[in-house]
């Protein structure tokens, strides 16, 4: 009996899983969280059972969003007054509140689900890489990222560059500086003035 | 009823310029119309009903004193139920209670009737029941010593005491049929006498048929207790892990080492430990636990439970048609645990003692 | 709507009855008819034709006949475990009071419910139940949170990058 109640606690233990958000898609990245808040990669998964786990993100700030996303994609807010509505682009939430972009990622794949709120009390989301000792002693184990970071030619060393091999000549008259330049518009100059935030 | 009736005609005959849709309820004199029910009678009803509730319950009775009983046909149903011949003179004295006998003979002194002239052909059942008792005892002890043979004496004796209470047995007694056939004083029948009842069914099986059958009869009913129980929890041990050290060192191995293994949520109400039992290097046993002591305690416990190979995966028990052609070894004594602990303390001040001289 | 305004409960073997040997649950049975109401006739006509063969067959069942005046027919069954079924018998013929017989034989005693499951054990496991930790490394107890080599994506098949590099090496 004294057995069966400690297998019982062990069976249906919460563990603390880590996961880095560099540079990955703040929308995958819900995905595969959100799968270990409910508790779907555990053989012993119901709705009913409480078999969630905790998740903490770190990096938050550093998220990468696809294409144009960090201007087009929108976040919604009604303050259930009238007048109240207001709408945001992604960059500007995410000057505000650099958790907010990720939580909303996962509360939005988390809808229809009763238990949603809770669920979402177990995802703890850190901006930089500063967590705090209480959070990190709990954590087990380590959730894989989903996008593999591509190394940029920051990453490589100058001995890298120099060593890797021509592969074709260019043109004498080739402008091979140009990449360094800028060259994107001032954003929001497509939306009229009156709905553009302050 | 009769009155009531003249109630309702006089209200009529007083009242009978009035439509005939309305009734008056003689209770609050209210126009009500005339329903498809009596009205007095869900009132009626509630009272008979309250009446009956503070009556007070029927009256337990014994089952002979209905109508439909014959003891001769319940006897020979009884032994025919559970497959067994038995003799039906030892059959009847097995069920046969003292305070029953000493009952009958206080109501033939009352009447006054001499009991060395005209002697009672009673006899109780407490000789039947010491035989079955001790016929009970020795073959469940024989049977686990043989089945579970690394298992402590300590450990076998707390399964013993745990299928020979009073409780069990009369628990089993009553599910096999004894309680309308026993002839006792009191009643309800008393827990004890039921087990007395069911030694003495036991004792009679090994008068008539021989030792091969009552034990059959102890393996299928008393036995089969023992299915879906967990016995480690039957024997609590006070320090598992004092008693695991002294097996290891009698065993010459190294001294066991306790070792975290796993660990979530060290900071929260819901922190779980692995606590894994090593020696010489080899693992041994692991268990969870809420914090790290208790997850060391039950990893000994544990640890304990795998030496006596008494663990959770262990083979069912072997009973049934299985159990037909069992050969036990009647003399079979098992380890004991405080033999164990005696020695290895034994061993450790003669250690300590070669080392200080 | 609720679900337990209906009665239902797991399966329940009396006394681990069938695992050392079986005794059949029926204690006695008793036949309750009339011996003139044309009501009974089909019960009396049970009586002098099947139920000998049932008292045969079933030796450890006792059998009580329980001549009752301007009352309909009826069984009563008593089972071990100390519960009494009572069926009525008007209007069923002998082979079907032979039926419901049979019926009263081959129950254990308890009351019938809706069964939440149709199997039961309390050894659901021998290999152990699933635990977090089952099929994990104990190594994970020594590492440290947030670790770079479990955090990366792993790198599976040759880039165009490292062909590249290594048909360099080669020559």
């Amino acid at each position: 009996m004294a057995h069966n109640r400690v297998m019982q606690w062990a069976v249906l233990a919460r563990t603390w899983w880590i996961y880095d958000a560099n540079q990955q898609c703040p929308f995958r990245s819900a995905y595969r969280l959100t799968t270990y808040l409910q508790g779907l990669h555990k053989p012993v998964y119901h709705r009913h059972g409480d078999v969630g786990d905790h998740v903490v993100v770190f990096n938050t700030r550093h998220i990468a969003m696809r294409g144009e996303f960090w201007r087009t994609y929108k976040h919604f807010h009604h303050t259930r007054f009238a007048g109240g509505f207001s709408r945001a682009s992604a960059y500007r939430v995410h000057e505000e509140d650099p958790t907010r972009i990720l939580e909303r990622a996962c509360h939005n794949r988390l809808s229809g689900l009763d238990n949603k709120r809770t669920l979402m009390k177990r995802l703890h989301l850190f901006p930089d890489e500063e967590i705090p000792e209480e959070i990190l002693e709990n954590v087990t184990g380590q959730i894989q990222q989903v996008q593999a970071i591509p190394k940029k030619l920051e990453d490589y060393s100058q001995r890298e560059i120099d060593s890797f091999p021509r592969l074709f000549k260019m043109p004498e008259d080739y402008d091979i500086e140009s990449y360094k330049r800028e060259n994107r518009l001032e954003p929001d100059q497509h939306t009229s003035k009156a709905w553009r935030l302050k | 009823m009769a009155a009531s009736i003249l109630k309702t005609i006089a209200c009529a005959t007083a009242r009978s310029t009035l439509p005939k849709t309305f009734r008056i309820s003689t209770f609050m004199h209210l126009k009500v119309q005339k329903r498809g029910y009596d009205q007095y009678r869900m009132r009626y009803l509630k009272e008979m009903y309250q009446k009956r509730l503070d009556v007070g319950p029927e009256k337990q009775r014994r089952r002979s004193e209905w109508i439909n009983w014959n003891y001769d046909a319940e006897i020979y149903a009884f032994g025919q139920r559970l497959g067994e011949e038995f003799n039906e003179s030892t059959l009847r004295q097995a069920f046969i209670n003292r305070s029953y006998v000493e009952g009958e003979r206080k109501k033939r002194e009352e009447l006054g009737i001499d009991i060395e002239a005209v002697p009672l052909q009673l006899e109780d059942n407490t000789e039947l029941a010491e035989e079955g008792f001790a016929l009970m005892s020795s073959y469940v002890k024989v049977y686990l010593r043989n089945i579970y043979p690394y298992m402590f004496e300590e450990g076998i004796s707390a399964v013993h005491d745990y299928l020979t209470t009073d409780k069990m047995l009369a628990h089993i007694a009553k599910h096999v049929g004894c309680e309308d056939l026993i002839l006792s004083e009191e009643f309800p029948v008393l827990e004890s006498t039921l087990s007395t009842a069911f030694k003495a069914v036991i004792g009679a099986l090994f008068n008539d048929k021989g030792q091969e059958q009552a034990e059959r009869f102890v393996r299928d009913f008393v036995i089969t207790q023992l299915i879906e129980k967990d016995i480690n929890e039957l024997w609590h041990i006070v320090n598992p892990m004092g008693l695991l050290k002294a097996m290891l060192s009698l065993n010459g191995k190294g001294e066991p080492e306790p070792r975290l293994l796993w660990k979530s949520g060290a900071n929260t109400i819901m922190s779980l430990y692995w606590v894994g039992i090593y020696s010489d290097k080899e693992f041994i046993a692991k268990s969870p636990g809420e914090t790290v002591l208790i997850a060391e305690e039950m990893a000994a416990r544990e640890a304990i439970k795998r030496i006596m190979k008494t663990d959770d995966s262990r083979a069912p028990l072997i009973i049934g048609r299985a159990a037909e052609n069992l050969m036990l070894d009647y003399n079979r004594v098992n380890i004991s645990a405080e033999d164990i602990i005696q020695k290895f303390y034994e061993k450790s001040h003669s250690e300590k003692n070669s080392s200080t001289s | 709507m609720s679900n337990n305004a209906i009665p239902r409960d797991f399966l329940k073997n009396v006394l681990q009855n069938g695992m050392g040997r079986y005794v059949c649950q029926l204690q006695r049975i008793t036949f309750r008819f009339c011996k003139s109401h044309p009501g009974s006739r089909h019960m009396r006509d049970f009586i002098e034709n099947h139920m000998l063969d049932f008292t045969q067959k079933n030796p450890g069942v006792v059998v009580y006949l329980q001549p009752r005046r301007h009352r309909p027919p009826s069984i009563v069954a008593e089972f071990l475990n100390g519960r009494r079924e009572m069926m009525e018998m008007i209007d069923k013929e002998p082979e079907e009071i032979c039926k419901w017989t049979e019926h009263m034989r081959g129950r254990s005693g308890v009351q019938i419910v809706n069964m939440i499951r149709n199997n039961h054990t309390e050894t659901p496991s021998t290999q152990g139940i699933w635990h977090p930790f089952m099929f994990r490394d104990s190594e994970t107890a020594l590492t440290k949170f947030p670790n770079p080599q479990l955090s990366a994506v792993k790198q599976t098949g040759k880039t165009a990058t490292d062909y590249l590099l290594e048909e360099v090496e080669k020559k």
